[in-house]
């Protein structure tokens, strides 16, 4: 079985505290951690773009260049800690936006030269999926992963988290924001997608497309624009539209657990905070007697924590990185990341 | 006499006897969580899919269960009962020698369904059965028609995704000795293409290494 080594018992008696930062997307946000598990302070400020659009690589790295000063030093003061306390400073390598990934990688680099920290690369992916871990207080689950990056379902097997599912196309937070954005709407638009949902009045047949242990969104997406654009109910589209692509996610979820027969079911990143596919992940888990738990809303969000915890984790297994061979890795497979500090 | 012998994902498996045969009822059983017009549209049509696909599959030489009797409004396919051992677990004990040879038979059988244009769609090892000495494929539930070379090389890349989340280590091994099975039905210049086709897809990937 695998399981998570825990920093603990590397440092018998020594409490270690640790600074992370995210910025891949549209959220700078920055989070000290105390290595018995204790998320300190998890700081954010969420680029938000105009009403109708997605996110503008470099606007939102103009927001995070204006926010990280702010965001770090809040983050350190609701902790009620000093730059001097931290044993190192974590930030997200990728996946991601390239400007975006590059104001948390120099800003990270500052603060590890000025405090001569070690400072440690995380994959944001493995950061969803660890402080998920973390808070369900899980040993070895099979993972679902939703969120405006990702679409992917895995479970850790022999040093890295294997992919047994995933989108061969679009993600479902990019399926829930593009129709959005054709509605109007700012990204990120789950949340609205799933109010107006709550007032349908029918359910509209929609593409459905599974293939294997495999997604495809993009049928469904072009199938939802244009009746939204010939006039159909926008609370009928976003019902149908959530209904067909969470049931092919619980499909494949479904698929994935009879073939690995874990049973722990997880499920993590953005879109998990939708209650709907919550509930229905949580029915396919109870079919299988399999213990379920969903991110909380706080931590579902891309945020400090997921990489402050993670990188707390690697940094206790040896992982960091010198800052003159620190780099930032646009595209970064979950499944070509180590994982030391799980057996 | 009726027996649950698999309570999978998608379908509940009963041994049943079946004018004095041995047969397997397959029910795809309604999923309470999904929206219900939408859970009966995919179970009939899968149901019904699935006894075109195997019958169609048999018509080109590759061995499949018979089908008995279908009924898509309740998703129940009662059909033949193959006797053997899943190639899911047969990879997992057999020497690498045997696991090469069933490897390229599972090539052979995915190339003669590809030569008349069936996509399987749900190529993994649990879904052939070694019986006598042949490879009986199942699971046609996901079956379509289709003449694209993309088709073609999604259905091959599903399988070399489930052979690496499984067998790590031997899933080059094994995904080569499929296309050679392959190679052994197809003409090499097709091979050749659906190889790049793969990998094209592979490059597709979510944060795949860019190259």
């Amino acid at each position: 079985m695998s399981g998570v080594k825990f920093p603990m018992s590397l440092y018998s008696k020594k409490v270690i505290y640790g600074l992370g930062i995210e910025s891949t997307a549209h959220t700078f946000g920055a989070s000290v951690v105390k290595s018995t598990g204790e998320i300190l302070s998890d700081v954010k400020s969420v680029y938000t773009p105009p009403e109708g659009s997605g996110i503008h690589p470099r606007e939102a790295s103009r927001h995070h260049a204006e926010k990280a000063a702010s965001v770090i030093e809040e983050a350190l003061k609701v902790a009620g800690i000093g730059a001097n306390d931290l044993s190192f400073i974590a930030y997200s390598a990728g996946p991601g936006l390239g400007p975006c990934l590059r104001v948390g990688a120099t800003v990270a680099r500052a603060f590890a030269s000025y405090f001569d920290l070690p400072l440690v690369p995380v994959n944001h992916a493995v950061g969803h999926i660890e402080i998920a871990i973390l808070e369900a207080g899980f040993s070895d689950p099979l993972v679902l992963l939703v969120s405006g990056g990702h679409t992917l379902i895995s479970a850790h097997s022999k040093g890295r988290w294997r992919i047994f599912g995933e989108t061969l196309d679009i993600t479902i937070g990019q399926l829930l924001d593009q129709f959005g954005r054709a509605a109007g709407f700012a990204s990120p638009a789950g949340r609205k997608i799933e109010e107006l949902a709550k007032s349908a009045k029918r359910y509209i047949n929609l593409p459905y497309t599974v293939k294997g242990n495999d997604v495809q969104f993009s049928g469904l997406l072009t199938a939802a624009k244009s009746l939204l654009a010939s006039g159909e109910s926008l609370e009928d589209l976003a019902y149908s539209l959530q209904e067909t692509g969470f049931a092919m996610l619980c499909e494949v979820t479904e698929r994935a657990l009879a073939f690995t027969e874990k049973r722990e079911l997880l499920v993590t990143g953005g879109v998990a905070a939708n209650q709907r596919l919550c509930e229905m992940l949580n029915a396919v888990a109870s079919r299988h007697n399999t213990k379920f738990s969903a991110i909380s809303s706080k931590y579902a969000g891309d945020c400090g924590a997921q990489i402050a915890w993670t990188g707390l984790l690697a940094y206790c297994a040896g992982v960091s990185v010198p800052v003159e061979k620190s780099v930032i890795r646009q595209s970064w497979r979950l499944d070509l990341v180590d994982t030391p500090w799980r057996s | 006499m009726e027996k649950l012998i698999k309570k999978g994902a998608e379908a509940d498996l009963y041994l049943i006897d079946w004018l004095d045969r041995l047969a397997v009822r397959k029910v795809r059983v309604p999923k309470p969580y999904f929206q219900p017009q939408l859970d009966l549209a995919i179970r009939s049509h899968r149901t019904s899919q699935e006894a075109l696909f195997l019958r169609k599959a048999r018509d080109c030489g590759v061995s499949t269960p018979l089908v008995y009797f279908v009924d898509p409004k309740k998703a129940e396919l009662i059909m033949q009962y193959i006797e053997g051992e899943r190639l899911k677990e047969a990879l997992l004990t057999r020497s690498d020698d045997e696991c090469v040879e069933l490897c390229r038979e599972m090539g052979r059988v995915i190339a003669h369904l590809h030569s008349h244009d069936i996509m399987h769609s749900d190529l993994t090892p649990s879904n052939f059965i070694i019986s006598r000495g042949r490879l009986v494929a199942i699971d046609f539930g996901l079956s379509f028609i289709s003449k694209k070379l993309e088709d073609k090389a999604v259905d091959l890349h599903l399988l070399k995704g489930v052979l690496i989340s499984t067998y790590t280590e031997k899933a080059d091994l094994y995904f080569n000795s499929v296309l050679e099975g392959y190679s052994s039905i197809h003409s090499e210049a097709f091979v050749n293409t659906l190889k790049a086709k793969i990998r094209e897809i592979e490059r597709r990937g979510r944060y795949a290494r860019v190259v």
